[in-house]
């Protein structure tokens, strides 16, 4: 065997060997690797989407999707994966379900809740792009596993119990939390979210409209809250329809004199 | 009827096989251009080929062998002289378009589907990975091969008359190497290819005169979105590509045309004897250069691939959705664009951004053209080969600069937390394994038995990295002080700047951190890290952040 033949031997062997072994090397981990693979991105989308329902979410349905009472339901519920798709008539996937109400908001209303879903997809004015609304949907798809496996069963949502012994200002801090207030409007003492800040609403109350007292103001941005909007909440000037006109209907004449009186402590 | 007859006779005559035989040594000879089965045989065993030369009619018959001189000078076959690097640059190019049309089947350049169509190609497409892997450590190779290619160039001195022209061609080569990675750069429309095109883009806003307009013609908004992303790819897979094939065969006739110079040894100073081989000289293309470069490309290719699958490449990454209203505690630009990056930190972006590598690429271009020392031996050569290694030198302080290791001070609060749950990658305690992340409020001061092994591991590393960080701002305090003693009469401003060193930049005085993980759904615990600590004459600072891991996410495996 002389030089060439030697190089033209090595060459071409090397090269076949090269590339069928590599292959068949890639080839032999391929069924096993897509899956892990899938499974990986999955795992991540939920990742994400936590992130974004702690941001956007919990407001209105609560920590870890538990929901608010009056406010909005709880996504974490054996009710949620299992009748709720038909209770609405509602023909689609359960994902689609989500991803399309988070996507396009709740036209219709429903009596039970006082929030209004937004319009959170991006095609819709809202700020989630549509990966973001579909990992969203990831997270709380999640959730299937422990609501309908029976662990989950303790996680639906209880109302925080008020004794029927409390002051009208004890009642009214209580229903500031159940009924989801601090979702727009942050916790007492904290800077709003969505609505105006309530810290400082008794000293500022009194003299916001001419002619209203702070508790008569209070109570009529309670149960008429297009009566007047303040010029400033967070994300802009206010808007009007933005806070549910429902409380007036929700809430007891007792339980809103409480909501009022326990607002007239924040000075 | 006649040629029936004809074949009838002949087949009479020869016999059915003979006949068969000498019809398929005819298919081989048009196959070959020239070549029949004993003329191949001969050039397999490395014979001499016979009178009339087949092999030179196959470089005369044949496109693709025409294209190759039919020999060269033995002297610049030797693998020392040129380290094939244009075979090389050629190589990478095709590999790139092969590997790069695979992926363009299951890609879309739209924001609403590239980034998902990334996925599908990790997750669904067979040998999508793969094959993503390959084209992504063939950009890179391409751009160090075209690199080291001009560097060989310009020590040998071959740019030197007559070849100034492909000097001039290969640096336009060069520029289309690099604008070809970094419009491929954005395609994946991660965070990493948002943040990196932004930066690049940022400085073609900052060119003078026509900036603004240079921009929106390269992303048709003022901010990268859909526009820009059908324009790079469009860059990426149609137009630099052409660009490349146009110039790459001027360079390559200029190559063939003047011939490879010489060892600069074998020459006199002056001269220029690249196409007159004598012919006890010559190497011919067939076989021994041929088989040379298919060997030598056969081992490349081996090399490559070896990379990925034992995973020495770490692979192209994909890290979260691009995403305009979350900037990345550090971006960073590829790292054969650091060395900008770094000129960036030193001061006006249209100086150093712009201005400086225009320079820097137009000086390249004009090399030839202003070298007028006709040697090319490196002893007669000492300005110019000191003038490379200060370029080199330059080049790897700059890049350097460019990361962020240089000139980028964060918050250390917020450092130390990027380093235990980074945005992207894994970070340790994603690499922890997910089981062994014991559920509860951990405390740097405490004793942290109560966790698991691995838990109270990570504890200790972030009671480390807290101190670490804090240090590294004391001692970023000590260089101000004694930088500001030197100076003979400090001005008030500096005075101030001194007194004002703890309130602005504290670090983490008295500092301490929590981890707090809690079981969030199924498969998914939250992780909350709190940083703390306690400036002189102040109230206890903390930053926190919070992520959510689940078990099966594996960053380590990108």
């Amino acid at each position: 065997m002389n030089n060439t033949m030697i190089k033209i031997t090595t060459g071409i062997v090397t090269m076949l060997l090269m590339a069928g072994i590599f292959v068949l090397f890639v080839a032999r981990d391929e069924p096993n690797r897509l899956p892990a693979k899938e499974a990986d991105f999955s795992a991540r989308a939920v990742e994400n989407g936590a992130m974004i329902f702690e941001a956007n979410c919990v407001g209105c349905h609560g920590v870890q999707g538990k929901g608010i009472p009056g406010v909005a339901p709880a996504l974490n519920s054996p009710e949620f994966f299992t009748t709720r798709l038909q209770e609405v008539g509602y023909v689609g996937s359960q994902r689609t379900f989500i991803e399309s109400t988070v996507n396009a908001g709740r036209p219709v209303g429903s009596g039970q809740y006082s929030a209004v879903m937004a319009t959170w997809g991006q095609q819709y004015g809202g700020p989630l792009r549509p990966d973001q609304v579909s990992d969203v949907a990831s997270f709380i798809l999640n959730w299937e596993a422990t609501a309908v496996g029976g662990e989950g069963q303790a996680a639906q949502p209880t109302p925080t119990p008020i004794p029927s012994d409390a002051s009208p200002v004890e009642l009214g801090q209580a229903l500031y939390t159940s009924k989801g207030c601090a979702g727009c409007h942050g916790e007492p003492g904290g800077a709003g979210i969505v609505g105006p800040s309530m810290t400082g609403i008794a000293s500022r109350a009194g003299s916001t409209v001419p002619g209203q007292s702070a508790e008569e103001y209070i109570h009529e941005s309670i149960v008429n809250p297009n009566a007047y909007l303040v010029p400033e909440c967070p994300t802009g000037p206010c808007a009007a329809g933005l806070m549910p006109q429902t409380f007036g209907t929700l809430l007891s004449p007792a339980e809103l004199d409480g909501l009022v009186q326990y607002l007239m402590t924040l000075e | 009827m006649g040629v029936i007859n004809n074949v009838t006779q002949e087949i009479r005559k020869e016999g059915l096989f003979q006949w068969m035989l000498r019809q398929l040594d005819v298919l081989i000879t048009r196959l070959t251009t020239g070549m029949n089965w004993n003329d191949l045989r001969a050039l397999a065993r490395g014979d001499e080929p016979r009178r009339p030369n087949p092999r030179l009619t196959v470089h005369s018959e044949s496109f693709w062998f025409h294209i190759k001189p039919s020999y060269y000078h033995q002297s610049v076959t030797k693998i020392g002289h040129t380290f094939r690097l244009g075979l090389l640059s050629t190589y990478f190019f095709i590999l790139e378009t092969i590997t790069g049309i695979f992926l363009m089947i299951f890609y879309a350049p739209t924001p609403e589907r590239a980034y998902g169509d990334m996925i599908t190609i990790m997750t669904n497409v067979p040998f999508g990975q793969f094959v993503r892997d390959i084209h992504r450590l063939g950009a890179e190779g391409m751009v160090i091969v075209v690199f080291l290619h001009m560097v060989r160039t310009y020590l040998t001195g071959s740019y030197k008359k007559p070849r100034q022209f492909t000097w001039l061609t290969g640096v336009v080569l060069l520029l289309a190497t690099l604008l070809m990675s970094f419009s491929g750069y954005l395609l994946p429309w991660d965070q990493l290819a948002y943040w990196a095109v932004t930066i690049g883009t940022s400085m073609a806003d900052k060119a003078p005169l026509v900036g603004t307009q240079a921009k929106l013609l390269l992303l048709g908004a003022p901010s990268i979105g859909a526009g820009g992303l059908l324009r790079f790819y469009l860059l990426h897979v149609l137009f630099v590509p052409l660009a490349i094939i146009f110039v790459f065969f001027i360079h390559y006739y200029k190559v063939v045309r003047v011939g490879i110079s010489l060892p600069s040894s074998q020459e006199e100073v002056g001269q220029d004897t690249a196409k007159r081989v004598p012919a006890d000289k010559r190497r011919y293309y067939l076989p021994d250069i041929f088989t040379d470069e298919m060997v030598f490309l056969g081992l490349v290719t081996f090399i490559l691939l070896a990379l990925i699958i034992f995973g020495i490449y770490p692979g192209a990454p994909l890290e979260h959705h691009a995403n305009p209203n979350k900037t990345p505690l550090h971006t960073e630009a590829p790292w054969y664009f650091l060395w900008i990056q770094g000129l960036l930190k030193l001061g006006d972006p249209t100086i150093m951004g712009v201005i400086v590598p225009t320079l820097v690429f137009g000086f390249l271009a004009i090399i030839p053209y202003i070298d007028f020392n006709p040697s090319r031996k490196a002893k007669d050569r000492p300005v110019a080969i000191a003038l490379w290694m200060l370029s080199m030198s330059l080049l790897v302080v700059l890049t350097w600069m460019g990361t962020p290791y240089f000139m980028v001070e964060s918050p250390p609060a917020e450092e130390v937390v990027q380093i235990m749950l980074p945005e992207e990658k894994a970070g340790p305690v994603r690499q922890t394994d997910w089981d062994k992340l014991t559920l509860g409020e951990w405390d740097t001061r405490n004793d942290n038995s109560a966790a698991s092994f691995e838990t109270q591991k990570l504890m200790v590393l972030f009671a480390d990295l807290i101190h670490e960080e804090h240090m590294k701002v004391v001692e970023r305090h000590e260089e101000k002080v004694a930088k500001l003693e030197k100076v003979r009469n400090p001005t008030p401003a500096q005075q101030e700047d001194l007194a004002n060193l703890l309130a602005t930049d504290p670090g983490l005085p008295n500092g301490y951190g929590k981890l707090i993980i809690e079981n969030w759904q199924d498969s998914l615990k939250k992780v909350t890290a709190r940083v703390f600590w306690t400036p002189e004459g102040s109230t206890e600072q903390t930053f926190e952040k919070t992520f959510y891991i689940h078990d099966q996410a594996d960053y380590d495996n990108r």
